[in-house]
Order: C-alpha cells, then structure tokens, then sequence
C-alpha cells in the first residue's frame, strides 16, 4: 500500500466541515420542502430530524473509530476484494457524481432565479467549477485550513440575519402546534434527515488525513451535527415565525425571502445580496468534499499514487453532467422530492450501517486493520 | 461552439499544469486516465453544445425513486 500522504486536517476543522455539509444545499431547499409537508409544524420536524441525526452521528462516530486509516470506500474494498470493492466503488463514485450535479444546479437555478436573471447557467457553473477546481488542486489541507477562516464570517452573517428578524416575529404564525398531524411531520422530518444528515456521509471519505487523536474526531461529529442541525432548526423556525407556512410553501427559496425582510430603521435594506455568502459557502463546501470524495473514489479503484491530476479533467465532466441533467426547475423539483431522499437512504444510511455490521465480525475486523496503509 | 472552446482551453490549462511533472516522475496511469476523463467531459459539453440529445446522468437515482411525486 502506498504512504499516507501529507495532508491532514484537525479535529476543529474536521468539524466545521461536517458543518457545511450538514446545512449545505438544505439551508436553501428544506425550507420550501418542509413548508409543504409539516406547514407551521416544519420546526418540529426538524427537532425529530436532529434527534435522528444524533443517533446517525453515534453510527458514523463508531464507524469512523474502526476504519482506521481507510477510507470508506477503501474500507469495502479491504473487505470484499479489488473486483467486489471496485465496482461499489463505482456506484459510490457515480453517488457523488450524481450529488455535485445536483448542487450545480442548485446554485445555477437559485442564481438565476433570484439574482443573475440573464447570467447563462454554463457561465455560473463555470465560475462555481474553477474554485472547486482549485480547492481540490490545492488539497485537503488547504481547504480545511479555509473553512476555519469562513467559519466565524458564516457564523457572524448568520446571527446578523437571525438577530435582524426578530422584531418581525409572529407567535401566532406557529400554532396549531402539531396540527399538521403526525404523518406530515415524520415526513418533514424524514427529508431534513436526508438532505442534512445522511448527506454529510461524505465524512467517512475523510478518515484517511484525520489527525491522530481519533476521540477528538468523534466528538467532532457530534458537535458537527449538533451545531448544523440547530442552526436549520433556527432558520426553519424563523421562516415559520416571520414568513408563515404559506409563504414558505409557495416561494422556492424562503431563506432568500427572510434576508429581503431586513430593515433597519428604513435605512438599511436590500441586505439579500449580502447573506447569498450564507449559502454560497455551503454549497461550495459541499460540493468541494463531494467532488473529492469522487476524486478520492477514483484514486482508490485505479490505485493511483497522485489524484490531483483528476481535478480539472472531474470538474469539465461535472460541467459537461450539470448542463445535461437538469435542463429546468420542474425537473429539478421532481428529482428533490421523490428520488434524492430514498437515495440518500441506499447510500448513506444503508452503505455505512452494512459496513458497521459487518466490522463487528472479529474476522473482518482483523482484515481490515491488516489492510491498513503504513505511516508515512 | 464555445462549449467546445471552453472544453479546450480548460483540458489544455489542465495539460499545461501537470503533464510534464507527471511525465518526469513516470505516472503514466495518472495521465491516461486524467485523458479518458478529460475527454469524455470533452465530448459530453461539445455534444451538449451541439444540441445532440444525451441521456441525462442523473436517470439513474430513478432507481430509487419513492412513492411520492411532485
């Protein structure tokens, strides 16, 4: 097996990332998703959904302490053989794949919609593709190291736009509490544990640049998806509050709408163009780790000794992908509604936990650590 | 057209940066399959350029699709 290579990244930075991914596209998307399902009741959807999330973090946490120095995909080829791993592999790579193309065109369609109206989706793709290109040359290292300088500036706009609202506040705007009824609110909850939670998966790609001190990493996660789901609560709550289930059904992008109710003393507004740092940072995050993890995923299946080569020859395919796959915001919606959530589920609930069952066998467990890289 | 000149331009930087360090160290893998991928990404936007009709990468989570629609 070849070293491990240079980069790592510390328990902090660890994350802060899983932070990002955790709010990801889901700070733009869940809002208007859960409007529609739980209505007034989209708060409590989201506290089921973090309740789900810290049981799923205990899962990850126990799995990242078994996969040592390999990574997740690594660790499936160290059990099931080259051929077996390798064509999981795929399917995990087409997975990503499938992912970066989807918050592509996330972020084209909420641009174009709310911001760029006569900005082509290739022109905006392009720009989003080059830093991803450039993050992903630049290695792990580096963009871990970036995400602790964006974190306070993120977590700074983020109360800005909290504190902001609150004179806006309508109590009333909450009630009938649970009058949704129970179904629409396992529902809701169901999509914000799928679209914030199962997709910080790509956690379990990083295992191999982890600093040492893996308790560190652990509870990482848990604060991760404690920090990340709290703060989609906060903003599902606030939409509830000030915007009111029925704009949160009918507006795409509740979030965007929140940030245009900003008014200070009828001087400070169209604030808007501001807080888009807020989900631009969040998509971008989310769409670099997905992007490495593929980069990583194919590294592993060809065996390479180099995979920043893979960068600029991934990002014109994920180009090429993102003006093919989703031509229109219908297509979009139907493909967030009724296939990413079950998809989701397969991959990122269903791959990690088969994993765990099968590392709790003692012969597994000896292969895999005899599988593990040496230090380098 | 432009599809094709931004696919261009971009594997060329893309040559530009990392082929001769990948030559001197005798990564031949590396580079081969960086090609195939660039390539194929290549095709793919030309193709999309040219209004071919293409099947869309994501058809596939309909594998997954759940009950609900809409």
């Amino acid at each position: 097996m070849k070293p491990i290579g240079n980069g790592r990244i510390s328990a902090r930075q660890f994350k802060i990332m899983i932070v990002f991914s955790l709010i990801g596209d889901s700070i733009l998307i869940l809002p208007n998703l859960m409007g529609n399902i739980s209505h007034q009741d989209a708060w409590l959807s989201q506290l089921a959904a973090i309740a789900c999330g810290m049981a799923l973090a205990w899962a990850y946490a126990a799995l990242l302490g078994r996969l040592g120095r390999l990574s997740f995909v690594g660790a499936w080829t160290a059990l099931l053989g080259r051929i077996a791993g390798s064509a999981l592999g795929l399917v995990y790579a087409y997975g990503f794949y499938a992912m970066v193309l989807a918050l592509l065109a996330e972020i084209s369609l909420f641009m174009r919609a709310q911001m760029m109206r006569e900005t082509p989706a290739e022109a905006i793709m392009l720009a989003f593709l080059i830093v991803i290109a450039a993050g992903l040359r630049y290695g792990i290292e580096t963009f871990a190291r970036t995400s602790e300088l964006l974190y306070p500036i993120f977590i700074a706009m983020f109360l800005f736009l909290s504190l902001c609202l609150l004179p806006q506040i309508k109590a009333d705007q909450l009630l009938p509490i649970a009058g949704a009824g129970m179904p629409q609110i396992a529902e809701g909850s169901f999509l914000s544990f799928a679209y914030g939670f199962l997709e910080s998966a790509v956690l379990l790609m990083l295992t191999p640049y982890l600093e040492d001190d893996r308790k560190a990493a652990r509870s990482a996660i848990f604060k991760g998806f404690l920090t990340g789901g709290l703060m989609l609560f906060l903003i599902l709550l606030l939409c509830v509050l000030v915007l009111g289930p029925s704009m949160m059904e009918l507006k795409h992008y509740p979030t965007f709408q929140l940030a245009q109710r900003i008014e200070i003393g009828r001087f400070l507004e169209r604030l808007e163009a501001l807080l888009t740092f807020l989900w631009i940072v969040t998509v971008f995050y989310k769409a670099l780790l997905y992007s490495f993890s593929l980069q990583k995923t194919i590294s592993e299946i060809a065996r390479l000794q180099d995979d920043r080569i893979l960068a600029m020859p991934l990002c014109l395919l994920m180009l090429a992908g993102g003006m093919i796959s989703v031509p229109n915001i219908a297509a979009y919606n139907e493909l967030i509604k009724a296939q990413f959530p079950y998809y989701d589920l397969i991959l990122y609930l269903g791959g990690p936990l088969l994993l765990l069952l099968l590392l709790a066998i003692p012969a597994a467990r000896r292969r895999l650590e005899a599988r593990q890289p040496r230090a380098g | 057209m432009y599809a094709l000149l931004t696919g261009c331009f971009w594997l060329a930087a893309a040559a530009a940066l990392d082929r001769r360090e990948l030559l001197r160290r005798g990564r031949k893998k590396e580079l081969v399959l960086a090609a195939a991928i660039g390539l194929a990404g290549l095709l793919l936007f030309a193709a999309h350029g040219l209004h071919v009709p293409l099947p869309n990468p994501l058809d596939l989570t309909s594998l997954f699709r759940g009950g609900k629609t809409g």
